[in-house]
Order: C-alpha cells, then sequence, then structure tokens
C-alpha cells in the first residue's frame, strides 16, 4: 500500500521561552489539519516524536494530546534521539500499512529553552556511552569533532570546507520565514568563531531551538479522497549503529545512514542522481560532507569537493538544506524529522516560494539521531 | 578506584576491571566459549550470547585513531578545559578513549603511536594518560 502525506504544518523554529510545548505544538497540527481539509476527528492516531529529557512535563503526549484537543484517540512518544519523529513517521506509516487506522497524525515537538544552561551542560555530558566515554568530558559537538578530524586526515577535508557549508546553509535560511536565523554568514566569520571542540567552532554548530512540524498522513486509497494532491513516500529506509563511538569501524562515516539510505533507494526504484533535493542533517557542518557521501550524493571521500564546487546550493545541481538546514532553521532535536518531511512535501508540491527548486520531482530526506545510533531516509514523490 | 573524572553509573558486572587498573593493568574480557575479545570489557557476549567470561590484560600501547580538544567541557569538566580527547586503537584489538597527557593537540596526529598510562587522578580515580 502506498502511504501519502495529505497534511503539512511547520511552526517558527528559534527562541520561544514564552510558549509551553503544547502551545508550539498546537500551530502545525492545527496547520496540518487545515491544510488537509480534516477535522480533528478524522485523526485517529497522534504519535509524537520528541527527546524527553529536554522537557520538564513528564510524559509530554499526555499533555500536548490534551491541549490539541485528539482524547480519547490513541497517542504514544517515540524516541530516537535527534532523529525522533523520523521514528514517530515509521511508526505511523506501520499503523497505516497495517489497516489499523487510516489516518495518523504524526507530531515533532522540542522545547529545549525550558532547560537552564548548567542543565544543558549537564545533559550535553551524557549524549554518548555514559560508562566508557563520558567519564573523559565527551560532548555532542565533540564526537562530530573527531569524525571530522579522521574525514580531514582521510580525505583532505579543510576547515574552510566545513565552513563553506555554514555560510550555503545560512544563505539559504534567509528565504525561509520559520527559520531561527534569516541572516547571511561569511566565511571569515565561521573560521574565526570560538573553538568548541577543535576542529569545530561555534558557527560549525547549528543552534538550538524551540519548535514544532506536523503531518498527517494516509494509505493510498484514504488519501486520494483527501487530497488532490497527495504527495508519496515512495522509499523508507531506517537503520541503527552502535552507541559507542569505539565500536565504529570507520569514523569518516555515518554506517546507519549508508544502510538506512540503501533501503530507501531500492524501495523508490531511483538512484541519488535522481534527487531533485536532499534535506540533510546537518548539526554540525562536517555532518553534511559525511551526508554527501554516505548518501552516494559524492563518492566517498570527495564530499567537500561538492560544497567547494557550490553544487548543493539552490540552484545548483543537487541543492542541499534549500530550507537552512539545521544550521539555520535551529535544531529543535524531536522536530526536526519532522520538519525535513515538512520542506521535501512542500518542495514536491511546489509550494515552497522562493526556496522552490525548479521541477523538484524527489526529495530526499536524511534525519540522523545522536552520534548516528539512529538514521532514517525517506524518499517522497509525487 | 573508578575510572575517568566522574562516574555517571556504577561499574556493574564488570567491576572486576577496576581491581586491574588499581594493579596498573588494562584487562578487557573473552568470551569463553566462542573466544571472542571484547573491550572495553564486557560480562555478556553479543556474538554468540554467552555470560561464560575470562579476562586478558592488555598491552598499554596503540596508535591514534581520532582526538578532538574540548573546550566547552560538560557538567564536571568545566575546571578542565581544555582538554584533549584521543580515541586510541590497543595494539591487541579495542578502542579506549583518554586524555593527552604531557603533550600538546599540534604535536600529535592521527596514526600516531602512543602509550596508555593508568594515572591517579583527584585521589580516587585513575585516568587514561595518552602519551607520546
Ligand atoms: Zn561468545
Amino acid at each position: 500500500m502506498k502511504v501519502g502525506v495529505v497534511g503539512i504544518g511547520h511552526g517558527k523554529f528559534g527562541r520561544r521561552e514564552d510558549n509551553t510545548v503544547q502551545e508550539l505544538a498546537f500551530e502545525p497540527f492545527r496547520d496540518a489539519l487545515e491544510d488537509s481539509g480534516l477535522s480533528k476527528d478524522d485523526i485517529k492516531a497522534t504519535i509524537i516524536g520528541s527527546s524527553p529529557e529536554y522537557h520538564k512535563q513528564r510524559s509530554i503526549s499526555g499533555v500536548v494530546a490534551e491541549y490539541l484537543g485528539v482524547n480519547p484517540q490513541m497517542t504514544f512518544l517515540v524516541e530516537a534521539a535527534c532523529a525522533s519523529s523520523s521514528a514517530a513517521l515509521h511508526s505511523a506509516v506501520a499503523y497505516i500499512k497495517s489497516g489499523m487506522y487510516d489516518v495518523v497524525a504524526v507530531l515533532g515537538l522540542q522545547k529545549m529553552t525550558e532547560l537552564t544552561t548548567p542543565e544543558i551542560l549537564a545533559l550535553m555530558g551524557r549524549v554518548g556511552d555514559v560508562q566508557w566515554e563520558s567519564v573523559f568530558g565527551t560532548t555532542f559537538p565533540g564526537y562530530y569533532a573527531m569524525y571530522a578530524r579522521r574525514h580531514m586526515y582521510d580525505y583532505g577535508t579543510t576547515e574552510e570546507h566545513m565552513a563553506m557549508v555554514a555560510v550555503k546553509n545560512h544563505l539559504h535560511g534567509v528565504d525561509n520565514p520559520n527559520a531561527m536565523f534569516q541572516k547571511e554568514i561569511v566565511l571569515e566569520k565561521v573560521l574565526g568563531s570560538r573553538p568548541v571542540a577543535s576542529p569545530l567552532k561555534l558557527y560549525d554548530c547549528c543552534g538550538n531551538a524551540d519548535g514544532a512540524a506536523c503531518l498527517i498522513i494516509a494509505g493510498e486509497e484514504k488519501a486520494k479522497k483527501i487530497s488532490d494532491t497527495p504527495v508519496w513516500l515512495k522509499g523508507m529506509g531506517a537503520a541503527s549503529a552502535s552507541m559507542s563511538v569505539l565500536r565504529r569501524e570507520k569514523l569518516n562515516t555515518i554506517p546507519s545512514a549508508v544502510e538506512a539510505s540503501k533501503q530507501a533507494y531500492k524501495q523508490a526504484g531511483i538512484g541519488p542522481k535522481d534527487l531533485s533535493l536532499a534535506e540533510v542533517h546537518d548539526c554540525f557542518t562536517i555532518a553534511e560532507i559525511i551526508a554527501y557521501e554516505d548518501l552516494g550524493l559524492a563518492k566517498k571521500g570527495e564530499g567537500s569537493k561538492l560544497i567547494e564546487e557550490g553544487q548543493t546550493y539552490k540552484d545548483g545541481d543537487m541543492p542541499v538544506n534549500v530550507d537552512g538546514g539545521l544550521k539555520a532553521k535551529g535544531h529543535p532535536v524531536g522536530a526536526t524529522g519532522a520538519s525535513m518531511a515538512v520542506e521535501a512535501v512542500k518542495q514536491i508540491r511546489g509550494e515552497a516560494g522562493k526556496r522552490q527548486v525548479d521541477g523538484a520531482e524527489y526529495a530526499l530526506m536524511h534525519n540522523v539521531g545522536g552520534i548516528g545510533q539512529y538514521c532514517f531516509v525517506n524518499i517522497f514523490s509525487r | 578506584m573508578e575510572l575517568g573524572k566522574i562516574s555517571f553509573v556504577p561499574p556493574s558486572k564488570i567491576k572486576e576491571y577496576l581491581t586491574y587498573l588499581e594493579d596498573g593493568k588494562i584487562a578487557g574480557t573473552k568470551c569463553k566459549n566462542c573466544g571472542t575479545p571484547h573491550f572495553p570489557p564486557r560480562a555478556d557476549c553479543d556474538n554468540c550470547m554467552s555470560d561464560d567470561m575470562e579476562w586478558t590484560v592488555r598491552d598499554p600501547k596503540g596508535e591514534i585513531v581520532t582526538y578532538t580538544t574540548i573546550h566547552i567541557g560538560p557538567t564536571g569538566f568545566e575546571d578542565a578545559v581544555p582538554y584533549t580527547i584521543c580515541m586510541v586503537e590497543l595494539e591487541g584489538g579495542g578502542r579506549l578513549l583518554g586524555w593527552l597527557d604531557e603533550a600538546k593537540e599540534e604535536d600529535i596526529t592521527v596514526g600516531q603511536d602512543v602509550s596508555i598510562n593508568l594515572k591517579e587522578f583527584e585521589g580516587d580515580r585513575i585516568i587514561y594518560a595518552v602519551r607520546l
């Protein structure tokens, strides 16, 4: 059974301290309902993707479902770190395919600013394997810094290449009204920013943001009844890799991304060359360069060439992160996967406004959880 | 004695590891059923699912796989920044993270041979000190 997206909604990403999590969730949910033309009684289940450790409210699905007014329909939370809402989408698709529910809402949400800086720093210290790695003070940027260092050694990637990714994504973010940063930056600014975890500097890192995004999905027949323009999930891939970085054979790749993308391309019956655009998980600039290679947009080791030649700009051969990516859009952990999916659907519909990629036919999204222990890759098309 | 600057979880089923550390030795486990070596040590074998393990002492030598210098440290590490974390592949297989000692980040490179030294730290802790 084909599964289609029939409604999308996307809230503003950024510092939104004055909103509760449920208020953040309400905006894209209402917009997705309006977009689909459905009423909330048509939604049989609401699956929420979020990383629970950021919220003061425990068991967040309960309060969100109540605020959205979807009781007594089924709801629960899915967690896969930064890929939580992709995992929620994955679960939702299984419900649709099984026939258990005919219309399901997927809601990615996160409020990062509820925590104080010391609380954020405490969480940051437990991102890796806490038994053998965190005891030496590893951090989230620290892990990607170790990937970056190895990629530089193996393939000659430079700090300038990484900075180029930041410059591109900030330029793209200018045309995204939902982005946290709608401001261009120059290469020197990235290279001159203060060190976080060498070789990564402040401007190599995405920003912590609050935000939410929503998708409503349905099976083929139902989707055609609801919408004249459903966008189909043509290929889905999901994979995992070791939590411990010590157990990764290679440090210049995210093996779960390689595996998930293989599955997605195979199911969609296309290859990387057929893609019109890709939304990739640029939590750090090096992550985008590695994603080019893991997704087959570039040969292994040649990711830096893609950015150097400008091919991943909106007007290039292979536009990547035309909505600004995590870098400019901000990264509300649990909302990021849903946000990527919403952008992919907008692009396929031709409704992306100033950032529309001409004639977008196939859009891929690549959502990595944590340091690669989870990865989801989805391909959308008409 | 415990490993690293701070602990988040108890040493659990493999706590004998700490006794080896106190003796100046780095130990891993080896599955007595299928022979798979495990480092860091595991109490249970994910290859054959056996929990019948023996301890094997490792040579404290290896090469640098990758490294980073942390400038913004997490809670409990604020007073240690900047510190350079090195991932080292041990000669007998298996990897560990440790802190670069008696050298600077500029002095090291991927692939470089290093030794792992067990260094007492803050009285009741042991650090893997990575030295050239
Ligand atoms: Zn075994």
